[in-house]
Parts: structure tokens; sequence; C-alpha cells
């Protein structure tokens, strides 16, 4: 009798499961992934992250999608429904995914989820080019240089390593290295032009731990036969 | 004392010069007050006409009138009569008539033009006939922005008049004035919206079929409020149809929406509610919703929808002015009790909720089926447009890129801004699952301050601080329970009878970083994420009944954007669509420079 009750209820409750309605509503009940300090991230520091609305007692843990060599964090949602973690950030500047293991379709009161958030740390750099020519025939020997100023904010970006690529109708034609002086500025100069077109600069720095990296075309510079 | 012949001739041509110049300015004020006192008249006259329904006869009279303002601008213009303006006790009234000259020239410029192609397009059977000229609809829909732009601004000039400053009994008439141009300014600033986006779905030449979201306030959402019923209406050169209405539980029925094209920040922050047709228009950025609605309508029926408009209780009443009183199941809605029906009373009056849906489907069928056969009254409308206190606004998205741009360009779109600027939006979403947010208020500032601070990832930029004070005014009993129940997940907080839960999102501006949160006074958890560029954070408020949540946000937001170019303007807050108005407020201590 008892056996037959059994399987009535489940038999029930699998012939009612298509019924259930969809698992959004009311809206925000599916478990949220979110930094404490959103925004304002150094390379290298500890962040708070806090996994929410899922299930007490559940397991949780974050790791970062795309930076190599730190390992995940786990714990356990407290009776609010919240887990809050620490995890190192990675060292060099840039925009990473920090991402949780799967939570459960039981642990997350509605589909089984995977979240990410997409964090930027460090600070950026504010480059504005100038490209001009000492001549605008290719005949007569031009230079052409490509100057700027690297700032963050009202910072001045000092000795900061800078690779100009030179190109010639979109095709890598020279490349220069420089650095940015006391007053975050910095020239590099393109001899033995010979062809004329059209040229643009495309200014590079590699991401460290503060700044992160960048990548600014300059506007172009037609030169004549 | 004797004067040289030289010295009396110079002080004989001055005092003549002076007697010249005085005349001379006292004929133009005359004019100025006679030509103003003659466009009244005009306008005056018009009211025959007006109840005729005469819109040939009202355009003409709206010309002659415009003529004899024109004048009076004219005189106001002059310098000689501006320097009028600075001469003690009689310098106000000049000054009050020239605002009245230029700015009513505008007015009744604008309101020629508009019922000059009103009656164009009424004599070529808009709306029975196919289009003959497509120009008269814009015409139409540019000219009455134009109308609402000028009539904003003559509020808004004379709210600036003094009226203890005044004689010649010219202070009762700026007065009576202040308090028609007024309303006159609501009901415009309602009509509006309402005149660009109908016309612009009048004008398509091709068939499209529109997805229209009507939203119950009462449950908010990020475009409004939670799609209570809808109907799909089709348009074609000129002619509508109703293809289909229905309540939210049709739709349901429809299936899950398949939503894993999206954006990442978007499902990060909203995940399995943009599948559900009652969540989908969680975000703030209305074309998210349309663009999840036509999608769901494809992937289930298998049919395009070219464009989705969402209307709340507040345009609905409007609406109801314009096709009056509509019987449904013995009680009469109108523009006067279709807000407070349709957020509070339906629910005690029908406690079974199919009956309530149907009531709803009903209503809505009625409404659209009268508007689509054009049994429209435009004083009524008028009339329900001024009176409506709701803070409801239409929301209007196309799938066609231009007509979008159309939508865009007057404001109606919805969309969240990815540029650069001092720009806040705030939405609000019921997460309680509940009607309680017809008691639901809202008041917001946001201030932009101090200079010279740079933003921490490397913006030069400013502190500015946004304030948000929810309150929930829900009585603590005596709601019917489909009012205020609660259907979130139990995390152990206190839950009594009229207590809600709202997750309120802020969006600011882009590349702005929040320095400090407080909710009531001490940091609160917040769900931040990134969504169309712009930081945002959300939160996850547990609203008992009776109460107010104060939070506060410190920025620093940058003030050039990332070609170094100066940012400029006076911020922008903008609040949600719900059914109380929300208190708004926006200042700033002044532009900051560059370093």
């Amino acid at each position: 009798m008892k056996t037959k009750l059994t399987t009535l209820a489940v038999a029930f409750v699998l012939a009612a499961m298509p019924s259930i309605p969809a698992l959004a509503y009311p809206t925000g009940q599916a478990p949220t992934l979110s930094l404490s300090a959103s925004g304002r991230l150094t390379p290298g520091q500890s962040v708070s992250a806090t996994v929410a609305r899922v299930k007490p007692g559940c397991p949780v843990s974050i790791s970062w999608k795309n930076a190599a060599g730190i390992s995940a964090v786990s714990g356990t949602s407290d009776a609010t429904g919240k887990t809050t973690l620490s995890i190192t950030s990675p060292n060099i500047s840039g925009t990473y995914v920090l991402t949780t293991s799967a939570i459960s379709a039981a642990c997350a009161a509605g589909p089984a989820v995977t979240l990410t958030s997409s964090v930027v740390f460090g600070k950026i750099a504010t480059i504005t080019p100038k490209i001009v020519t000492s001549n605008v025939s290719a005949k007569k020997k031009p230079v052409i240089s490509v100057s700027a100023t690297v700032k963050s904010g009202t910072t001045l970006v000092k000795s900061k390593s800078i690779t100009v690529d030179l190109n010639l109708a979109g095709k890598k034609l020279k490349t220069v290295k420089v650095k940015t002086d006391a007053k975050g500025a910095f020239t590099a100069k393109f001899t033995g032009i010979t062809k004329a077109g059209k040229y643009t600069a495309v200014i590079t720095f590699t991401a460290d731990s503060i700044y992160s990296a960048a990548k600014v075309t300059t506007k172009a510079l037609t030169l004549k036969k | 004392m004797r004067f040289s012949s030289n010295k009396r001739n110079a002080i004989t041509l001055g005092v003549v010069a002076l007697v010249f110049f005085i005349l001379y300015g006292v004929i133009r004020i005359t004019l100025m007050f006679v030509s103003l006192q003659g466009a009244i008249g005009e306008v005056q006259s018009l009211r025959a006409a007006v109840q005729n329904k005469d819109l040939g006869e009202v355009s003409r009279g709206l010309g002659k009138a415009a003529d004899s303002i024109a004048m009076a601008d004219s005189s106001s213009s002059d310098p000689i009569v501006q320097l009028f303006g600075f001469v003690p006790i009689i310098g106000g009234d000049i000054r009050t008539a020239s605002i009245v000259s230029s700015d009513g020239r505008l007015v009744l410029q604008a309101a020629q033009e508009v019922t000059h192609v009103a009656n164009q397009l009424v004599k070529s059977g808009v709306g029975k006939k196919p289009i003959s000229d497509r120009t008269l609809i814009s015409s139409l829909r540019e000219g009455m922005s134009a109308l609402d732009s000028a009539v904003q601004k003559l509020n808004t000039d004379l709210a600036s008049v003094d009226e203890a400053e005044l004689h010649f009994g010219l202070d009762s008439k700026i007065k009576t004035a202040k308090e028609v141009v007024s309303s006159l300014a609501i009901a415009s600033s309602r009509i509006t919206p309402l005149v660009q986006v109908g016309t612009t779905v009048i004008e398509q030449p091709d068939r499209k079929r529109w997805f229209v979201s009507i939203q119950n306030l009462a449950e908010l959402r990020g475009t409004g409020g939670i799609t209570g019923a809808y109907a799909v209406i089709s348009s074609e050169n000129g002619k509508l149809k109703l293809e289909e209405y229905g309540s939210d539980k049709r739709l349901l029925k429809e299936g899950p929406i398949d939503y894993k094209n999206y954006p990442q920040g978007l499902r990060n922050l909203w995940g399995a509610d943009l599948s559900d047709w009652r969540d989908i228009n969680v975000s703030a950025h209305a074309p998210y919703a349309a663009q999840l609605l036509a999608d769901g309508w494809q992937q289930n029926r298998g049919k395009r929808v070219d464009g989705v408009l969402f209307i709340g209780q507040g345009i609905v009443s409007q609406l109801s002015g314009a096709v009056g009183p509509i019987d449904a199941r013995g009680v009469v809605v109108d523009k006067d009790n279709a807000v407070e029906f349709l957020s509070k009373d339906i629910y005690a009056r029908f406690t079974n909720v199919q009956t309530k849906d149907a009531v709803v489907g009903e209503l809505a069928s009625e409404m659209f089926k009268r508007l689509i056969a054009g049994e429209v009254s435009v004083s009524g409308l008028f009339a329900a447009a001024a009176n409506d206190t709701t803070g409801d606004r239409i929301l209007a998205w196309s799938r066609d890129k231009s007509t979008q741009q159309v939508f865009s360009k007057y404001r109606v779109s919805g969309e969240i801004s990815q540029s650069f600027g001092p720009s806040v939006a705030v939405t609000l979403n019921n997460a309680g699952g509940n009607k309680l947010d017809a008691y639901t208020t809202l008041k917001a500032s946001y201030s932009l301050g101090v200079c010279n601070v740079d933003t921490f990832t490397g913006y030069q930029g400013r502190r500015s601080r946004i304030t948000l004070d929810l309150s929930n005014n829900s009585p603590k009993s005596g709601l019917p329970a489909y009012v205020d129940m609660r259907l979130d997940t139990n995390f152990g907080e206190p839950r009594p009878k009229g207590s809600n839960r709202e997750l309120m999102t802020v969006y600011g501006p882009v590349g702005s970083e929040v320095e400090s949160v407080t909710i009531d006074g001490v940091p609160g958890f917040t769900i931040n994420g990134m969504d169309r560029n712009r930081p945002l954070w959300i939160f996850d408020l547990n609203m008992l009944p009776g109460t107010t949540k104060e939070i506060v946000l410190n920025l620093v937001e940058p003030i050039n954007d990332e070609n170094d170019e100066k940012l400029s303007g006076t911020p922008s807050l903008q609040g949600p669509v719900m059914l109380n108005a929300p208190a708004l407020r926006s200042s700033s201590t002044g532009e900051c420079s560059l370093q």
C-alpha cells in the first residue's frame, strides 16, 4: 500500500512538472555574482566576491577564467543565500572574467547556472597622437614624426615603453620603439620614406601592473609622388 | 546763468532726442500691447470653431492671431522697448509682455501649422483610405514636437514672472495664463509622445506588425510594468488592423524565450528572467525587452514582429479619454477611474484571477477596436492627458533602423545611452511577485559636485552624488491576497503583510566609479555589473510597509571622454516609468575645466 502511494505521489509530481511555470517569475530569483569594489581594482590585490540567492548549504566556488596560475576558492552558501569569497586578482592590468562553478538547479532554485562577471583591473592611459611630415612629397626624403603625450587622468605616464608602427595603406612598413619622457611625451621619427600614399601610425603599449594595454591609430597622412 | 548758443543748441537737440526716444518707445510699447490684445481676442474668438471641430477655421484663426502676435513680438524685440524693461515700476510689465509676445508667437505659429496639417489629413481620409501624401504625417509629427517645445518654453518663462511686480490688471491675467499654460504644458508633454509614436506607426508604407505590451505598473519592470495584456496590430500605408489581443496567461502558454544571443553583461545580470514573458522587460534598456518580445513571438508563433510599444495605466487612461467610457462586466472604465481601477480596484472587485485577466483583455480589446476605427475624441484625449498624474510614458521600438532613429530622436525609445556624459538612469523591478507598486514612491536626485578629481581608472573627473528615497506606502492590512503576496524565495527576512522586495537598478555615467554606497546610512550589499558600456548597481531591497529606504551613491565620474575631449551639458536623471510619478531633481556646481 505504502509503495503504491509513493509511486502515485511520484507519478503525480512527474505529471505536474511540465505545468510548473518558468522559474524566472518573479524577477530577480536567479543567483547573482558581484564584486565588492567593481571599478577600482588594482592588479594583484585580493578582491571580495559574493554569490547571492543560492539555497543555503550549497557549494560555490569562483575562479578567473582567463588568468593563469590563480586557483579557485570555494565556500558554502549561508542562511541568507550568500557566499562571500576572497580571491587574489591577476598581476597584470586588463579585463578578466570571474566565473563561478556550475550552480545546480536545486541550489539555484531555477535553471542551473554558471555565472560570469567581466572585471577591469588597473588604469587606462589616454594617448592623443599626431602624425606630421617634414615634406608632403615622397621624392624629397620626408621624415614622418609621430608624437603624443600619454596621460592617465591628470597623471603623466613617464618612462613607459611604446611601440610605434608606421603603416602604408594599412600594411606595416616600419617599427620604432620609444619611451615616454618626464612629461609623458614621446616622438617617433621615421626616415627612408620613398613611397607616396596614405600613412597611419599605430601606437601600442603592453599592459603592466599599473596600466592596461592600449592601442591607438593616428589619422591618415597623405604623401604625394 | 547763461549758456553759449552752441551749448543751448546741444541741450535743445538732446531734449528733442530724448522726447523722440520716449515717444518712439511709448508708441512701440502701445503697439505691442494693442497687438497682443488683438492676438488674445483672435484666440478667444476661436472657441466656436473649436466646438464645431472646424479645423480649417481654427487654423485660419490661429494664423490671424499669429500675425497679430508677430507684430507684438516685433515691438518687443526693439532694443528701445527692451531698454524700457529696466524702467522702475513699469519695467516688469514690459518684460512680461515681451515674454508673452515672443514665446506666444512660437506657440501660435506651431499651433497653426499643426491644425493646418491635421485639417489636410482629415480631408485626405487618414485611417480610412491609403495615405496619399506621407509628408503630411511627418509634418504633423514635427509640428506637434515644435508646438510642445514652444509650450514648454512659454510655461518655463511664465513661471519666472512675479505677478506681484505687475500693474494695470496684468497681474491677474498673468496668474490665469500661468494656470492655463501649466495644464497645457502637462497635456502637451503627454500627448506629444503619443503623436510622435502614432504617426511613425501610421506612416509605414509596408505592412508592419506591432506588439503592444499593456503593462501593469502596479508590478514594476524596467520598461514600466509586467505585461498584463497585449495587442498585436498591423499597419499598412495608413491603415491599422487589430490582429489579436490577450492576457499574460496566453503569452505564458507560448513557452520560454531563447535569449542566449543577448549580451553577456545582460545575461549575467538577469539570467533566466529574460526567458519569461512576465520578466523579459527587466532591463532599463527598452530595446532589449522589445527585441526579446519580438524574438519570443517569432520563436513561438513563427510570425515576424516589426515593432513593439510599451504602455501602462497612465497611457491607457489618456486613451480612455480619447475613446470614451468602456463597460466591462458591469464596470464602466473611463479617463477618471482607469488608473485607480486598473492598478488597485480591479483586484478587490474581481478576486478570481481568471475573471480579472478576462476583464483586462476585454477592456484592451474594446479600446483598440475603437482606436483603430477612429472613434476618438481629441478634446477627451487632451483633458485626460492634462489630468494624468502618473509617471507613465510610452516607449517604442522598431526593427527597422531608420524608424528606430525616429523614436530615438524624439526620446521615446527608452534607450540607455552608451555615450560619455553626466547621465544617470534609475529603474525598479518588483521582485516580490505582487501588485504593491501602486503604493511605491521614489524621490531621486543627482548632483554634480567638485572638480579636479581623477577617476581611479584614469579620466579627469569630478565628484557626484545620487540620492534615492524609495518608499513602500502600502497598508499593513486590508489588501486582497493577490495584491500583497510574496512569491520570491524566502531567505529568512521578515515578511509581514504589505512587505515587498524591490530591485532598484542605477545606471551610472560611462566611466564612472562608485566611492561609497550606503543604504540608510550604512554600507550595503549591491549587485554590480556593466551593461551598455555603463557601470550599474542593483539594490536588492526588502521593503516593509510604511517604510522608506535611503540609498546614497558617491561617484567620481569623467569630465573627458576616451579621446580626451571635454564633456559638457547639464546633468540628466531619468527616473523609472512608474504609477506614482517619481520626484526627480538634478543640479550642478558648474562646468569643470580640463587640466
